[in-house]
Formats: C-alpha cells, sequence, structure tokens
C-alpha cells in the first residue's frame, strides 16, 4: 500500500516560512502526528495538519526575509535606489526639470492611451467581426469621385441572388433628417427610421432583450425599439406587442434591444423590418421611394455581407463585386459606380466616407494626434538625456569608483537606467494628476467636433501607464547611461575639459535644435490653423446672413407657420428655404442646357421672398419676380462659376436662357447671376461646385428664414415658441442664428486648432525647460572663466554676448530648419484640402522663430547676466 | 533572579525528558505527558517550550536516525543539561523544604 502523506502543498508552505535549521525536525515531528490521524480518517489528518502549519507560523520558527541567494541582487539594487534617489535630491534643479519635463509629456501620453485604447475598440464586441463586410461604393462623376458609406440594395439582392459563398447579407436601409414621430399611447418621440432585414441579428452580435431574434424583423411593420427609447414611450410597462403610430403607418413592437454600445459603428434608436419599407416602394410608384431598388440608388442603404467561417475569402468576394460593376456601369450611363469591401473593424475608425452610419473617425486625425504626442515625449526624452550627459562630469568619479570596486559595464548601465526609470516613475505620478486635470478640457474639446468618446478609467488602464513609464524611462536613460558606463576606470584622473569634450557636445546640440525646431514648427501650425480658421468665420459668403434666424420646419406646413410669424412686429421679413447653404447638408443635381451638356452643380430651393433677406450680389439680372407661383419650379438664380461653365462670355448673355434637370423634368428659366458663392469646408470637393438657386417647391421646405429687427432676442424666441407650439406640440421649437450655424460647420476646424495650440503649448514648455537647465550648468561650468575674463576687462555686455550666442545660434538653425519644412507642409499638403485657404504670410512665418527666440534669448540672457554679475573675486578666491 | 526558577510547564516537560531518558524527542514528550500526568499538550506548544529552554541552557538537542515514519527526516533528540539537572534539583529541593514545613494536620481528611 501507498502511503498516505499529507498534501504537498501544506508542506510547502511550512518550507516556505520555516528556518531552515528547524525545518527537517518540525516537518518530521507534523508527518508523524499526520500517521497517527489518518486513524481519524483522511480528511480530518490534512484539517488537523493544516491547524498545525498554520500554528507553527511563529517568531522562532520565521526565517528572517533574507534569502541567502537573492542577497546580492537585492542589495545592489537598494544601492543603486539609494544613489539614486541621493543624485536626483543633491541636484533638485535637474532632477525637477527632468521630471516635470516627462510628466507633462507623460500626461499626454495616458491621455492618448485612454483616447486610443476606447478608439481602437470599435465594433470588437460582435462574435463574427472577422468576418463581417460592408460594402462601399465609389462614384466616379465628372467633378471627381466620391467614396460613400452606402450602396444600392441592387447590390446586396444580386449577391444574395448569384453568389453563393455568403452567410448572411444584412440589409439595411436608412432615412436622413430629424426623423419621425413615434407614438404610443402616452407619448411621442422622434426617431430616424432604420430598417433591416432578418439577418440583423444573426450577422450582429447586438443582444435583444425581449424577443425572438430570428422573427423580431420578418413582418411588415415590426418594430424593434432601444431599451432607452422603449422606456421613453412605454415608461415602466411591456412594450411588447404594443402598437407605435407614426405618419408612414402603425408599427407592432416585436423587440427589445439593448441600448447601443458606443463603441458600435452604428448608432440607431430604433430598428423595423427592411420588408415594410419594400411595401412602401412598392406602393408610392413613380416618387423617390419607388427608385430606391435602383442600381444608382446608393444613398440610403447600407449591405453588409457575412462570409462563412470555412471560407472566409473577402477577396474572391470583391471580384464577383468588380465584375457586376463593369457590366451595370456598361447598362447605365450617367453613374459609374465601383464597390469595395470594408472589414466591419476598419471603419472606425477609418476611411472618410460620406453617409456613415453613426461616428467616424478618420484615421489620419489618429495618425496625427498619436505622432503629435510621440514628438512631445521624445522631446521631453531628449531633456533628459542632454542634461544627464552635460551632468556626466560630476558623476565620472563615482563610475570609476564601482569600476575599481569592481562593477561590470553591464552594472553601471543597470544603476543609470535604473535612476531614470526612478524619475520617470516620478513623473508618472504627477502626471497622473496633470492627466486627471487635463482631461475634462480634452473631452470637451472633442465633443465640439461631435466626436466624443467616453474616457473613464479602466483597470487596464493603469497597466499600459506603468509600461508607458518603463518605457520613457528606458529610452530617456539609455544613451546617458551608455556613455557613463563605457567610462574606464582611469576617468578619474581626467582633466576636466577632456571629459567634456567627451561628452557629446555634437549630439547635444542637434538634440536640442531638433527640440526647437518642434517647437517653431507647432506654433507656426497653430498660427497658419487660427488664421484659416478666422477667415473661415469672418469670410464674405457672398451674402448677408446678419440677423437671419432659420426655424427647421419639422414637417410641419409652412405657409400657416409664416402666417403666424408674420404677425410679430420684431420679425420683419420671412422667406422659406430646402437647406441652409453653408451650414447645411448639400444637394446636387445633374444640370444641362444642350442634350450633351453634363454638370453636377449644388442647389437650394427657396421662395421668391429669399432674395430679399439674403442680399446675394447680382452680377446681371434680378430676382424672382413677386407674383411667382411657389409652387412650381419655373426660374433659377445661376453663380458665375456655373455661368462660365456654360460657356456664356459674360452674365448678361445668361439671363432668359433655359436649363434642364432631367431627373425631375424641370425646365428652368435663368433669372439672375450672383457672384460665386464663398464658403470654407475641409471636404472641398462637393461643396465647392458651381451652384444654382431654385426657385419653388419642387422639394418641400426644410427651412423658414426669418429676418428679425429685435433687440430682445430672448422674448422674440418666447414669443416665436408659444406660436410654434400651438402648431406642433410634438417637437420642440429651434430656431438658429445663421451667423451661429456657420460657426459651428467649422466645429471640427476648431478642436483641431485648439489641440494643436494646446500641443504647441507643452512642446514650448519642454524644450524651454530644457534649455534652461542647460544654461544653468554651462555658465556654471564657465563661472571661473567668465570671471578671469571679468577680471581681465570684459564688459557685462560682452560676457552675456559670448556665452548665449551659442545658444541663440541653436535657436536660429532650428528655427531656419523647421520654418521652410512647416510652410512646404501646410501649404502643400493641409491648406490645399480647404475649398478656400488663406496665403500664408510674413507674420504666420515669423511666428514660431519669433517667440521661441524671445523665449530663449530671455533665458541665456538672464541667466549668463546672473553669472555675469557675480564678483570675480568671490570665484578665483579659492585657488 | 527570573529565569532561575523553572516555570511549572517547564519542569512538567523538563522531568518527562529526564524520565524518557534517551527516547526523548517532541512527539513522545507530547505522549508521555499526556500518559502520565494526563494534560492534554499541543504539539506546538512543546515545541515552543523545548526551544525556549534549548536557548536557556537547560536541554542539549541533537538529531538521530533518519526513520520511515516521518518520510526520512531525523528525529531530534533531547536531553537534559547540567544546568537543567541543577534547575531541577533547585527546585524539588524548595518543594521538599515546604512541604517538611507544612503540619500533617492540614491534609487530613484529604488524603
Amino acid at each position: 500500500m501507498r502511503k498516505m502523506s499529507p498534501p504537498r502543498w501544506m508542506d510547502k508552505i511550512v518550507e516556505m516560512y520555516c528556518r531552515p535549521e528547524l525545518l527537517e525536525d518540525l516537518q518530521g515531528d507534523l508527518h508523524e502526528c499526520y500517521d497517527r490521524n489518518l486513524k481519524k480518517g483522511r480528511f480530518r489528518a490534512n484539517l488537523i495538519f493544516f491547524i498545525d502549519v498554520i500554528k507553527f507560523f511563529r517568531l522562532y520558527t520565521v526565517r528572517k526575509p533574507k534569502i541567502v541567494g537573492q542577497m546580492t541582487f537585492f542589495n545592489l539594487f537598494k544601492n543603486y535606489f539609494k544613489t539614486s534617489v541621493r543624485s536626483i535630491a543633491r541636484n533638485k534643479l535637474f532632477s525637477s526639470i527632468n521630471v516635470v519635463g516627462l510628466a507633462i509629456s507623460m500626461s499626454v501620453g495616458l491621455l492618448m492611451i485612454t483616447y486610443l485604447s476606447k478608439l481602437l475598440n470599435y465594433d470588437s464586441f460582435h462574435d463574427k467581426a472577422d468576418r463581417i463586410y460592408r460594402v462601399t461604393t465609389t462614384q466616379y462623376g465628372s467633378d471627381g469621385t466620391d467614396e460613400l458609406a452606402t450602396t444600392s440594395v441592387f447590390i446586396g439582392k444580386k449577391i444574395q441572388e448569384e453568389y453563393s459563398n455568403v452567410e448572411n447579407i444584412v440589409l439595411i436601409h436608412r432615412w436622413y433628417g430629424s426623423g419621425i414621430g413615434f407614438s404610443s399611447a402616452e407619448k411621442t418621440i422622434r426617431l430616424r427610421p432604420v430598417f433591416a432585414n432578418e439577418a440583423f441579428f444573426e450577422a450582429f452580435s447586438f443582444q435583444l432583450l425581449q424577443g425572438n431574434p430570428q422573427t423580431a424583423l420578418s413582418k411588415p411593420f415590426s418594430l424593434i425599439l432601444t431599451e432607452a427609447n422603449a422606456k421613453k414611450l412605454f415608461g415602466e410597462k411591456n412594450p411588447m406587442g404594443k402598437v407605435v403610430e407614426t405618419e408612414d403607418g402603425d408599427f407592432v413592437v416585436t423587440g427589445i434591444i439593448e441600448n447601443i454600445p458606443y463603441n458600435s459603428h452604428m448608432q440607431f434608436g430604433m430598428l423595423a423590418s427592411f420588408s415594410t419599407v419594400e411595401g412602401m416602394w412598392r406602393k408610392k410608384q413613380g416618387s423617390f421611394f419607388s427608385r430606391l431598388m435602383d442600381w444608382e440608388s446608393i444613398t440610403h442603404n447600407h449591405v453588409y455581407v457575412v462570409l462563412p467561417e470555412k471560407n472566409n475569402n473577402p477577396q474572391r468576394l470583391q471580384r464577383y463585386l468588380d465584375k457586376v460593376a463593369v457590366e451595370e456601369n456598361n447598362q447605365n450611363s450617367q453613374m459609374t459606380l465601383d464597390f469595395s469591401l470594408q472589414q466591419i473593424t476598419e471603419i472606425t475608425p477609418g476611411k472618410k466616407l460620406r453617409y456613415q452610419f453613426g461616428k467616424s473617425f478618420d484615421r489620419k486625425w489618429i495618425y496625427s494626434l498619436v505622432l503629435l504626442s510621440i514628438i512631445i515625449i521624445v522631446s521631453a526624452c531628449f531633456n533628459y538625456t542632454n542634461l544627464s550627459i552635460a551632468r556626466t562630469l560630476r558623476r565620472t568619479k563615482e563610475v570609476g569608483v564601482r569600476k575599481v570596486v569592481g562593477a561590470s559595464q553591464m552594472q553601471i548601465l543597470a544603476q543609470f537606467v535604473f535612476e531614470a526609470i526612478i524619475i520617470s516613475m516620478l513623473a508618472l505620478f504627477i502626471s497622473y494628476g496633470l492627466y486627471l486635470l487635463i482631461r475634462p478640457f480634452f473631452m470637451e474639446m472633442q465633443s465640439i467636433g461631435n466626436m466624443d468618446v467616453p474616457m473613464d478609467f479602466e483597470w487596464q488602464h493603469g497597466v499600459y501607464f506603468l509600461v508607458l513609464a518603463l518605457v520613457i524611462g528606458l529610452f530617456a536613460g539609455f544613451p546617458s547611461s551608455v556613455l557613463l558606463s563605457k567610462l574606464g576606470t582611469s576617468s578619474i584622473f581626467h582633466s576636466i575639459p577632456k571629459v567634456r569634450l567627451f561628452a557629446g557636445i555634437g549630439t547635444f546640440r542637434m538634440l536640442v535644435i531638433f527640440q526647437f525646431a518642434i517647437a517653431v514648427a507647432l506654433i507656426m501650425g497653430t498660427t497658419i490653423f487660427y488664421r484659416q480658421y478666422q477667415h473661415a468665420i469672418e469670410m464674405e459668403l457672398g451674402f448677408s446672413t446678419e440677423n437671419v434666424v432659420n426655424v427647421p420646419l419639422k414637417g410641419n406646413d409652412s405657409e400657416t407657420l409664416i402666417n403666424e410669424f408674420s404677425r410679430l412686429p420684431e420679425i420683419t421679413n420671412i422667406s422659406r428655404s430646402y437647406l441652409v447653404p453653408g451650414a447645411d447638408w448639400i444637394r446636387a443635381k445633374w444640370v444641362k442646357m444642350n442634350p450633351d451638356d453634363s454638370i453636377r452643380i449644388n442647389v437650394n430651393y427657396v421662395d421668391h421672398n429669399y432674395q430679399s433677406i439674403h442680399n446675394y450680389e447680382f452680377l446681371a439680372g434680378g430676382s424672382f419676380s413677386e407674383n411667382v407661383d411657389d409652387r412650381a419650379s419655373q426660374y433659377i438664380i445661376i453663380d458665375n462659376e456655373l455661368r462660365k461653365q456654360f460657356n456664356f462670355s459674360n452674365p448678361n448673355s445668361a439671363i432668359g436662357e433655359t436649363i434642364f434637370i432631367d431627373e425631375d423634368n424641370l425646365r428652368l428659366k435663368i433669372v439672375g447671376v450672383v457672384s460665386d458663392f464663398q464658403y470654407v469646408q475641409f471636404d472641398q470637393g462637393n461643396f465647392a461646385r458651381p451652384r444654382g438657386i431654385i426657385q419653388g417647391q419642387d422639394r418641400n421646405y426644410n427651412y423658414v428664414n426669418l429676418h428679425i429687427s429685435s433687440k430682445d432676442v430672448m422674448s422674440l424666441m418666447n414669443k416665436l415658441e408659444s406660436i410654434w407650439k400651438k402648431m406642433d406640440e410634438i417637437h420642440p421649437f429651434e430656431a438658429l442664428f445663421y451667423d451661429d450655424q456657420l460657426e459651428e460647420t467649422y466645429a471640427e476646424l476648431k478642436v483641431a486648432l485648439n489641440i494643436l495650440g494646446f500641443l504647441s503649448f507643452l512642446s514650448i514648455t519642454i524644450s524651454v525647460l530644457g534649455l534652461l537647465g542647460m544654461v544653468v550648468y554651462v555658465t556654471e561650468i564657465r563661472l571661473k572663466e567668465i570671471s578671469l575674463r571679468k577680471v581681465m576687462g570684459a564688459s557685462e555686455k560682452n560676457l552675456v554676448m559670448t556665452l548665449s550666442r551659442g545658444f541663440l545660434l541653436m535657436l536660429g538653425m532650428a528655427a531656419l530648419i523647421a520654418t521652410p519644412l512647416t510652410y512646404l507642409l501646410f501649404d502643400r499638403l493641409i491648406l490645399t484640402n480647404f475649398s478656400s485657404r488663406i496665403t500664408i504670410g510674413v507674420l504666420e512665418l515669423l511666428a514660431g522663430f519669433f517667440v521661441i527666440f524671445s523665449i530663449g534669448f530671455f533665458i541665456t540672457a538672464g541667466q549668463t547676466f546672473r553669472a555675469a554679475r557675480t564678483n570675480p573675486a568671490k570665484m578665483l578666491r579659492d585657488e | 533572579m527570573k529565569g532561575t526558577n523553572l516555570g511549572e510547564f517547564e519542569e512538567v516537560v523538563l522531568l518527562t525528558i529526564a524520565s524518557l531518558f534517551e527516547e526523548a524527542y517532541s512527539v513522545n514528550i507530547v505522549d508521555e505527558i499526556g500518559k502520565v500526568t494526563g494534560r492534554k499538550t499541543k504539539l506546538g506548544v512543546v515545541h515552543a517550550v523545548l526551544k525556549r529552554m534549548e536557548d536557556k541552557g537547560l536541554i542539549t538537542s541533537e538529531l538521530g536516525e533518519p526513520t520511515k515514519e516521518r518520510g526520512g527526516r531525523r528525529k531530534r533528540f533531547f536531553q537534559v543539561s547540567h544546568t537543567g539537572k541543577i534547575a531541577l534539583l533547585k527546585s524539588k529541593e524548595q518543594r521538599d523544604k515546604l512541604w517538611s514545613l507544612i503540619p500533617d494536620v492540614i491534609f487530613q481528611g484529604v488524603r
């Protein structure tokens, strides 16, 4: 029989704590007792053994925490720690410059870590994320290409019918605008309708809290609400099976879906069955809806394809799509289309596409943020490297003695790297505080551009933070540590100048120049961006927006509202429009004058009063006549650009001509030519098209434009709101000053400006800190030289000049390198994205140089002046 | 002086070691105490006392041969040292002296 023995882990505990000289005896006793206790049963014996193990944990049995094997290692680190702390404490100025610089840069790093860890997490929660692909569309027109996140239902159905190797096809149809009202018995809320077919829940991993995922989207007029919206509509009652009324028909609630997580690229408040919309299309023959199944209808639908697990081959599907595109392009003359596949995790952050299904982040935006923060961090690391190389001199003796005593090069290296890591850990502490301070500002900044991502702390971030601090410590400490560890034992006996030569002033200069070049570039960039932003909001649009308030109609009848509004004396004039140019979306149309023309223009539909409010500058002709019937579109005002494209020699010759919009069967007579409409958009391609202002109501008006004369805006708004409420109980009243709307359009620009400004401020701080450290250090070593020069008769002015010349030269070099590069970057790459851009002037070019040079001069002059003022007798006395 | 006099339990252990002669090791001591006095003692307690007395120099110890029952581990055998013997004798002497002073009348009826 095998001998029974107590569990091994219990023995291990004893072995762990017990002093080795007592161990054998004690363990033996325990085992003997155990053997006896076995009679009472194995379990009891184990239990008693365990209790005894715990009980023997006494002062006299427990070993002291000195472990022979690890002692040298441990002591070495204790020693490193001690010397590091002492050296940090001895050089308070240098240490604090290092710690503060690293902390500032690290706080940016922490910010980026939290931001990116959230951002890169998009759509990863779908189980099939690796094989869900979205079909995107590229549209080629005469005015360039347009990349869309949407595609046609046509292509989705075609894949379903012809291409065998797919697991699921999800078809989604989406309505834009402010949505439609959904009413329960108690309440009405406004939601943007989204329709999806049954495959939706098979493909995506959204949780259906109530309802059957297989059938919830099968019947027409089935409705799935998000948890939050179900609560809004039905309160605490169970919404399942209840009826929800809309102007387009009554829906039945067949499911409740979890609230859409922030990290989903698709954001929606409700889902209705795709069969609903198919029914609608069939009914509304001849209208906009009836064409939604067509090849050209590419702006309202998304198609997602789930490829099978075993045959996840998107290239094959891509080849099929290319084939379909070629076939169909041959049949359809008006549009040339191309399709591509986008894996679901590549959507956000991803390529910039139009008609995204929720928030989207441009990859470029993320790359530039990461690049900028790395630059800031590297810049702070350079401070550390510079200052510690400069201080090499003071520690040569220490290194020499250590080597004589027997330290290896590796050990010295480890010691100095260890010191750098201690500094970076200290910096981590401070940077966490800074991070907490700047996080709210950062979140506010990004929320302006509607790109906010939650930034709550998760435990993984703690790990990332530590890793960041470690990496920064290693990176910052390594170069100087290598230099120091290479010093020979004889370095103790070297005279001072020799060591300083060795310390590599060349590298030091390069690093400082690099640092300042970055600062100069960032300041320049910020100034240029600021000027562009100012330019955008202050630009002459070519028409007047002053005192114009736009009220979104939200589906209400414009006539009644105008009747009510016009009774108010504060309102001097009222017009109606389809959209708000410059602040709104665009609507594009193909226009022609001769059968073979084809020009894409951006259009707006307005009533005859529009011109009297907005005061366009006419080059020829005039506005629409007062007594024209606004229910039919008959006239158009074109801009000068379109006049040129139609080859009219001057504005006057265009008046009276007719242009055609075939798709809407419109014949429009040109009544006026206005000067080009100027405004700035980052996405210039589509916004820079020629423009036409069409009279009449071919599209329903979306806005009422009010020209107001009142000074008391608040009371006017209240009056308008009370009128609105009488007409429309459902939708909240909204009124926006045109000027404010325009400013909002530039929010993205503003975010970029804020972040760039913030980063350049940090970069300046860091490089200035580094410069301060270097200047203090250099003047300190040269104090004797200064004193001697002074004794020999140099004036204070002379001394300041000699001392600061070197530094100012470096600053000049930095500016010389950075200025042309930044100029080229902005002039050739960044500003070309704007439809109306500034030219970079002398002020912007010199801004960075000026700021850096003045701060640099202030610091060097201040320090050197102090040195020059010291009494030479004091300095020279000790020798 | 403190430490020159034996504690009650120390004395019991010391006596037991002496009585076990060459077979005195921790587990055996616990058993013997139990057998002779009927007191249930814990191994941990005895261990601590043995350690303390060894530090005081009352007992000496040496490791014996490995035995099978303890998984090949050696036993630590204890012996009363010279100091220990003197302490025991001194203690006995004190008690005898005190006993001799007690009039027999006191224990009448108890015995």
